[in-house]
């Protein structure tokens, strides 16, 4: 062994690690290595020597206790905004619907407090799967549309929230259900599948719930209740970190080569394990995201709520508003051609889309 | 790290007893190392708050398991400075060079401090953060977001770059003893 062959150990002895039986016995014999190791014991003492120097007098007060928590002011402009934007988007979030149907009627809810959100809860038949839906009440919004997956048919609602009265509020909703092979789903559009379906007008009002019957389905229980801001995610018991086998895109922003690609703040897509979840607009197409190998895709580098990947000699970031997964690895396909098969209506036209799904199912979309 | 544990989970529930002593205990230091990245003491302090206000505000991302509550501190700072350099980077006439700002900043150093000014930013993070705060490679590598063996071969081309640096201004063979 010589000199070259044994600095690096050299250094990583300096730092208490263990070196081979070899690079201890060249430093024995080495007046240059043992020379290496004093200097850097040295240098490392003057660096000390002058962090101490120039400590402060006093430490500065801290300019944190200005600081407001994350203000859910910043969550209500973003979500109000988002949630009048992605109806086709929303459309597609596959593993989380509601739905209604019918005509006037009065919703009670359970309310919480008198903040300004109103949060909705929708238990959908048959087996009782959990959506929520959440308001600001103090403008009419669009708040999105869903279309329900694991149905035996297809399920589709939009909501719009009217006024609120006191402690009650005004939705009009659509919604349809069409039994497996009644018609062709129009892939995942709920704008199509809407289009002719009147919107039927509900009052909300406290401590109640309501059962909604749906043709072909079962029944829908709704409840509500006024909160003071916006949950980080659709639901209000999602944890910043994700739990084991959890994939997730929260909020997401796409940068290409430092130009903001996409951005679909306020949107979330939250699956289990061996899922996937799928950005698309119809300038870029659609990334595929998986903890799971996809053929073809490209390897991204995970960071928490960060995953960065090159695709054609390009540089992307994906920026989500939450840690992504607990998985080590992660893979991103880009189909800069794919198109979702049935065209969105023309208002629906330049959409994007967040959904999340099995990676096999998601592959294989139309 | 048990305690570590208990002071983060009393942070993100609020309780600004808890961070006013998580700040005090570290503040001083962090700002010292931020000095080493930016270059000046006023910068630093500055970054050194947004650091503090920003876990404040929004406390996510500290995983016990993979380093200490300072090492996740530092890590947060040093984005921040990061951060810092690119807003210097779009807004040039604001401010003097990073090179002039780290010679000035060394003009108070040892011979060795002189040296250390003159690396890169990152050897300049690194050997600080190893020879001042006492990182483990594995608390590096969190910080840094780096592997454990880039962070060995990385503390080691930094040594070389210093020792290298400090040979050449002739102080080195003077100061052995």
């Amino acid at each position: 062994m010589n000199c070259a062959e044994a600095a690096e150990c050299v250094s990583a002895l300096f730092d208490g690690e263990a070196i081979s039986r070899e690079v201890a016995a060249h430093l024995s014999d080495c007046h240059e290595c043992r020379i290496r190791l004093n200097e850097y014991a040295e240098m490392g003492a003057e660096l000390r020597d002058m962090a101490s120097a120039p400590a402060p007098q006093a430490i500065p007060e801290g300019r944190w206790r200005l600081a407001e928590p994350a203000a859910a002011n910043n969550w209500l402009g973003k979500w109000r905004e988002t949630m009048r934007i992605p109806r086709f988007a929303f459309a597609l979030m596959l593993g989380v619907i509601f739905v209604l149907s019918g005509g006037l009627a009065l919703v009670k809810a359970r309310t919480g407090g008198s903040g300004p959100v109103l949060w909705l809860t929708f238990r959908i038949p048959p087996k009782g799967a959990v959506m929520h839906m959440s308001a600001t009440t103090d403008h009419e919004a669009e708040l999105g549309s869903f279309v329900a997956g694991k149905l035996p048919g297809h399920m589709w609602t939009s909501v719009r929230f009217i006024k609120r009265e006191g402690e009650r509020v005004q939705l009009a909703i659509k919604t349809v259900y069409h039994e497996p092979g009644l018609r062709e789903p129009n892939g995942c559009n709920a704008d199509e599948a809407l289009k002719n379906i009147p919107a039927l007008e509900y009052w909300l009002e406290p401590e109640t719930l309501i059962n909604i019957p749906i043709e072909g389905l079962g029944s829908m229980e709704v409840s509500g209740e006024f909160v003071n801001h916006v949950p980080i995610a659709q639901d209000p018991k999602t944890t910043l970190d994700p739990a084991q086998g959890e994939f997730r895109v929260m909020s997401p922003v796409l940068i290409r080569d430092n130009q903001v690609l996409l951005n679909l703040t306020g949107m979330s897509a939250l699956e289990t394990v061996e899922d996937a979840v799928m950005l698309y607009s119809a300038d870029t197409g659609r990334f595929i995201f998986s903890p799971l190998p996809i053929p073809g895709a490209v390897e991204g580098k995970l960071q928490s709520s960060e995953i960065s990947f090159t695709v054609g000699g390009k540089e992307y970031l994906l920026l989500t508003g939450a840690p992504i997964t607990q998985a080590q690895h992660v893979w991103v396909l880009l189909q800069p051609d794919w198109r979702p098969t049935s065209q969105p209506s023309p208002s629906a036209r330049d959409h994007r889309m967040l959904a999340g799904d099995k990676l096999q199912s998601i592959l294989v979309w139309k | 790290m048990a305690d570590d544990h208990e002071l983060w989970e009393r942070i993100c529930s609020r309780d600004a007893n808890a961070f006013e002593a998580f700040y005090h205990g570290n503040a001083a230091r962090l700002c010292a190392y931020l000095r080493q990245i930016v270059g000046n003491t006023q910068a630093a302090e500055d970054v050194m708050q947004e650091t503090f206000t920003q876990i404040w505000r929004s406390p996510n991302g500290f995983r016990p398991e993979l380093g200490s509550l300072r090492g996740y501190l530092f890590g947060i700072g040093r984005k921040r400075a990061a951060e810092w350099w690119r807003k210097r980077a779009r807004a040039p006439e604001e401010g003097e060079s990073r090179g002039e700002e780290s010679a000035e900043g060394a003009a108070s150093f040892s011979t060795v401090g002189d040296a250390f000014a003159r690396l890169a930013e990152e050897q300049r993070s690194l050997l600080w953060l190893r020879e001042v705060e006492g990182q483990s490679y594995a608390e590096l590598a969190e910080i840094l977001q780096i592997p454990v063996g880039t962070v060995k071969s990385r503390l080691f081309a930094a040594r070389e770059e210093l020792r290298r640096i400090w040979h050449s201004s002739g102080n080195a063979a003077g100061s052995k003893k």
